[in-house]
């Protein structure tokens, strides 16, 4: 026979594999698609009850819009449940000595029935959840709510993560001998890795201050090995290579795989060593930085390295015996652990003592050409990473004295953090779990950008939170040391040239614009409504374009020609609505309900007497009347009652 | 025909199978007995392509096995324990099997559902042991294999399946050829039905011979006197390899055949003597006394 033909009768007999798994899958598969059709119903009959119940016009596309995302999300979730049974039970073959028999005297390549496995595991979880997926479209279309892209969308997660998911625990299972490895494996690697990145992000962050955070939590980095994440839909690119890579390795590792390692520990030792490895850093971690924290030894170094050994030790130990029964190796296999150590507590003390003194450099003055300041918060209209905004704020001023000014504040800074600098090992858990939600609630931060003669750049980027912590151990003089920064920060930030470079409408492009609304400041005067620059029943989409295209122009002569002094008699208040730059809405069903919570983005713009473009486009477009009041005759006004949604 | 050549298959310090060499020609049965962790069932796997071997090499028909999918297509392995799903059954199984196997034959399987007492559309799971070690029957015979390799498959057939089962691989040997290699603790059984019979013990072979000539080798031989000659080494000349005293009489295990020992018995002038071929299950117990795995030894 031919290496050819042979290959075919593999192949197909790979398929005759498949197809049996298929048919002594049924019963599972009919659990799986009996719960998502229930679902689906329920869902479907509560919908339409309460649309006939309300009896509007509106009604019916409303319910479907909730129909809609309700039955997408449990289709989404309980497929995701469901990928994990099938996906354990289908590599079982792997792990049970029995199975191992029946599979491996068949006459099918161990590689090729590997695939077959993979690609069993991988359509028993999508092909139902594509059936449920264009019923729910077919329904909503029929409802008239055709959110079909966003359906789409998130099917699309759907795939991207099933197919990491797949792919990494195949992997796993290659590797390990029995399946409560492999799944102890899965949870341990995809939960701790991201744990274990956010350590060292949080460990350099809290030991460098100012350094700009490169790594976001989105980033690909800190989930490369979590490939649940790979259901939000971020990092496509990333989760389709992480997947093929995952398969490609297996497929080779499970030609070679000794299977008489079912129901024993390990096939390869690689994920036994990653689990202990991540586990007995990241609790190495937490005890060291704990004990780093309490000053414990009187020495915050002290108390790391002490806790790191004796947290990452003791980790190691039990993971060990849960995964051998044993000691059986335990010092054999510790060569791995010994060099993590090594490198960790060498890392940190590096890192500690600031070895090349990154935390107290400030450019000379006469090395600088250009430098800048900027709160990230004055940034709209597109989301950009910190270091960008540094790096982007670092040409915004040339004059001597104004950076003269912003080399204080940065001298400033450091000075506060020097006053605390013990306190190290605290402000890692800061960056562990407080730095997001400090990012949530929108507290106060702000970057220095320099750029030297030499054409080196220096960014930094601190908040105002950690310099609050830090003072607290000062609290004689708590308030008036932020508030002295705070001061000499303002000074800039409050200069025409600041205003002129952040304004929100040099922010945001034509192609961004949503509408302009226009208002009155003092609301004891006011008209009963407001003046929306967009589309409605007496102004055409163009015109309103149109007219909103004006008004930008206008107001973006008069930024140029920008002189700052107060509001003066004006009694008007203008707003912009826009759409964001490169945000991650998240998927696409989620942004339909987020969207409809949050409506638009809006951003205040600042108006003065000196706008004389501006208000003569207003006039021309008879939003105001000759004494600056909203005219309420306007096709655009729209009164209290009815602007109410 | 099988070739092994020096194989070696160890799982972590215990070798199971140890530098083992042998060859088996087409259409004959081998039986493999041997004691309990001798690397019976280590070997099966490994001639099925199960496990892949640490050293030496196995070829059938000249091809390696190990991830040979042609090559596994004209063997089959029934294990000591067969894998079946919750909703398995025989047709199901077939369904599979007919895909896999180029020699299934359609016909054979309806010959073998009609000769077994089993429904082809029960549950495998559900039957008793014996049941189960049938529908392994039917299914593996089914494919026609130019192999076949059975770990302990008399375990839990009644007497008269156990019959069955011989007559069918007996047929299926005269038809086409069929080559078979059993491992079974089940000495009887396999004293009717196998040409060749394999000794295995701590994964060493320890014999490898001919049945009718192995039961030819050894005799077991009662001899009573009136009074024991006094002689200095009684049995001085005659190849013994078990001797028990019973006062007066001695039961006696001796290799070779009545030629070479008779006249050296009857020289001695006993009141009686009987000698009959031993079964191999004495044969067994004897070869393994002489390394030391012996009853009295263990006890």
């Amino acid at each position: 026979m031919t290496s050819d033909s042979s290959f075919k009768a593999n192949l197909k007999n790979a398929f005759s594999v498949f197809k049996w798994e298929m048919k002594n899958r049924v019963a599972s598969l009919a659990v799986y698609g009996i719960l998502l059709a229930t679902l689906t119903a329920i869902a479907l009959t509560l919908c339409l009850s309460f649309a006939v119940n309300l009896g509007t016009e509106e009604a019916f596309p409303r319910s479907a819009l909730i129909f809609q995302i309700a039955s997408s999300y449990c289709v989404f979730l309980l497929t995701i449940a469901f990928t994990i049974i099938f996906t354990a039970g289908n590599y079982s073959y792997l792990h049970n000595k029995r199975k191992v028999d029946m599979y491996g005297s068949l006459p099918v390549s161990s590689t090729l029935l590997y695939l077959s496995k993979t690609a069993s595991a991988f359509l028993f979880s999508i092909i139902p959840a594509l059936f449920f997926f264009g019923f729910i479209s077919t329904v909503s279309l029929v409802l008239g709510q055709p959110l079909v892209n966003e359906t789409i969308e998130l099917y699309v997660h759907i795939i991207i993560g099933t197919a990491a998911c797949v792919a990494f625990y195949g992997l796993l299972a290659v590797c390990c001998g029995t399946t409560i490895h492999t799944v102890i494996s899965f949870f341990a690697i995809s939960i701790s890795y991201p744990i274990a990145l956010n350590f060292i992000k949080s460990v350099v962050n809290a030991f460098y201050n100012g350094i700009p955070n490169i790594i976001t939590k989105d980033n690909f980095i800190i989930n490369a090995l979590n490939p649940v994440r790979a259901y939000s839909g971020s990092n496509v690119i990333y989760w389709i290579l992480f997947s093929a890579a995952c398969v490609v390795f297996s497929a080779v590792l499970a030609k070679k795989r000794r299977s008489d390692r079912a129901q024993n520990s390990f096939a390869n030792f690689l994920p036994a060593y990653a689990v202990k490895l991540i586990l007995s850093f990241i609790c190495g971690m937490g005890l060291g930085v704990l004990f780093g924290s309490l000053n414990v030894m009187l020495n915050g170094m002290l108390g790391f390295v002490f806790g790191f050994l004796l947290g990452s030790v003791t980790a190691y130990i039990i993971v060990h015996l849960i995964f051998y029964k044993n000691f059986d190796g335990l010092i054999k296999t510790s060569i791995p652990f010994a060099a993590m150590a090594a490198v960790t507590l060498a890392a940190v003390f590096v890192c500690n003592i600031d070895i090349l003194g990154f935390n107290e450099y400030v450019p000379p003055a006469d090395s600088v050409e250009t430098a800048g300041i900027v709160y990230p918060k004055d940034i709209i209209g597109t989301v950009k990473t910190v270091p960008q905004i540094a790096s982007e704020c670092s040409d915004d001023f040339s004059d001597a004295e104004t950076v003269k000014e912003i080399i204080a504040i940065h001298q400033k800074t450091i000075d506060e953090f020097k006053r605390s600098a013990q306190k190290k090992f605290s402000n890692v858990w800061y960056n562990l779990f407080l730095e997001d939600f400090d990012d949530f609630i929108g507290s106060d931060s702000y970057c220095i950008g320099y750029k030297l003669k030499n054409g080196t750049e220096v960014i930094r980027h601190y908040r105002f939170n950690m310099l609050n912590y830090f003072a607290e151990a000062d609290s004689g003089n708590y308030y008036a040391s932020e508030n002295i920064l705070k001061e000499m920060i303002n000074k800039i930030v409050e200069s025409e040239q600041y205003t002129k470079n952040y304004f929100s409408i040099e922010c945001i492009s034509q192609d961004m614009l949503r509408s302009f609304t226009l208002e009155t400041f003092n609301y004891a005067g006011n008209y009963g409504g407001k003046i929306i620059l967009a589309e409605n029943e007496k102004v055409s989409a163009e015109k309103a374009k149109e007219d909103c295209r004006k008004l930008y122009d206008a107001l973006k002569k008069d930024n140029a020609n920008f002189k700052k002094r107060d509001n003066g008699d004006i009694n008007l208040k203008l707003s912009v609505s826009y759409d964001v730059e490169n945000a991650d809405k998240g998927s696409g069903l989620l942004s339909v309900v987020t969207d409809s919570i949050r409506n638009e983005d809006l951003e205040r713009i600042f108006f003065t007497e000196d706008s004389v473009n501006t208000i003569e486009v207003l006039k021309s477009l008879e939003l105001i009347d000759s004494e600056g009041e909203l005219n309420t005759d306007s096709p655009y006004f729209i009164s209290n009652q009815k602007s109410k949604r | 025909m099988i070739e092994i050549q020096n194989l070696t298959k160890s799982f972590d310090k215990v070798c199971a199978v140890n530098n083992l060499s042998m060859a088996v020609d087409s259409g004959s049965i081998v039986g493999l007995v041997g004691s309990n962790g001798g690397g019976k069932s280590t070997l099966l796997r490994l001639l099925s392509g199960v496990f892949a071997a640490d050293s030496g090499s196995i070829t059938i028909d000249g091809q390696t096995l190990y991830n040979n999918a042609a090559a596994k297509g004209v063997c089959f392995f029934v294990p000591d324990f067969p894998f079946y799903y919750d909703r398995s059954t025989i047709n199901n199984t077939a369904s599979l099997y007919r895909d896999l196997y180029p020699n299934w034959s359609e016909q054979r399987f309806a010959s073998l559902c009609s000769m077994f007492p089993v429904g082809k559309n029960d549950k495998i799971i559900n039957m008793s042991k014996g049941m189960q070690r049938q529908a392994a029957i039917i299914l593996a015979l089914s494919t026609c294999p130019k192999y076949l390799f059975m770990d302990e498959i008399f375990d839990g057939l009644d007497p008269v399946m156990r019959l069955l089962l011989k007559k069918l691989v007996i047929e299926q040997v005269a038809d086409i050829g069929m080559t078979v290699i059993i491992a079974s603790h089940n000495l009887r059984e396999l004293e009717d039905l196998c040409d060749r019979v394999c000794l295995l013990h701590n994964g060493i072979l320890l014999l490898d011979s001919d049945a009718d000539a192995l039961r030819g080798k050894f005799r077991k031989v009662q001899v009573a006197f009136s009074q024991i000659p006094q002689v200095q080494n009684l049995f001085e000349g005659i190849n013994v390899v078990n001797v028990w005293q019973n006062g007066n009489v001695f039961n006696l295990t001796i290799k070779g055949g009545e030629a070479d020992f008779m006249p050296r018995l009857e020289a001695l002038d006993p009141v009686y003597i009987s000698a009959m071929p031993l079964s191999l299950e004495e044969i067994f117990i004897s070869e393994m006394g002489v390394y030391g795995y012996d009853v009295r030894l263990v006890l």
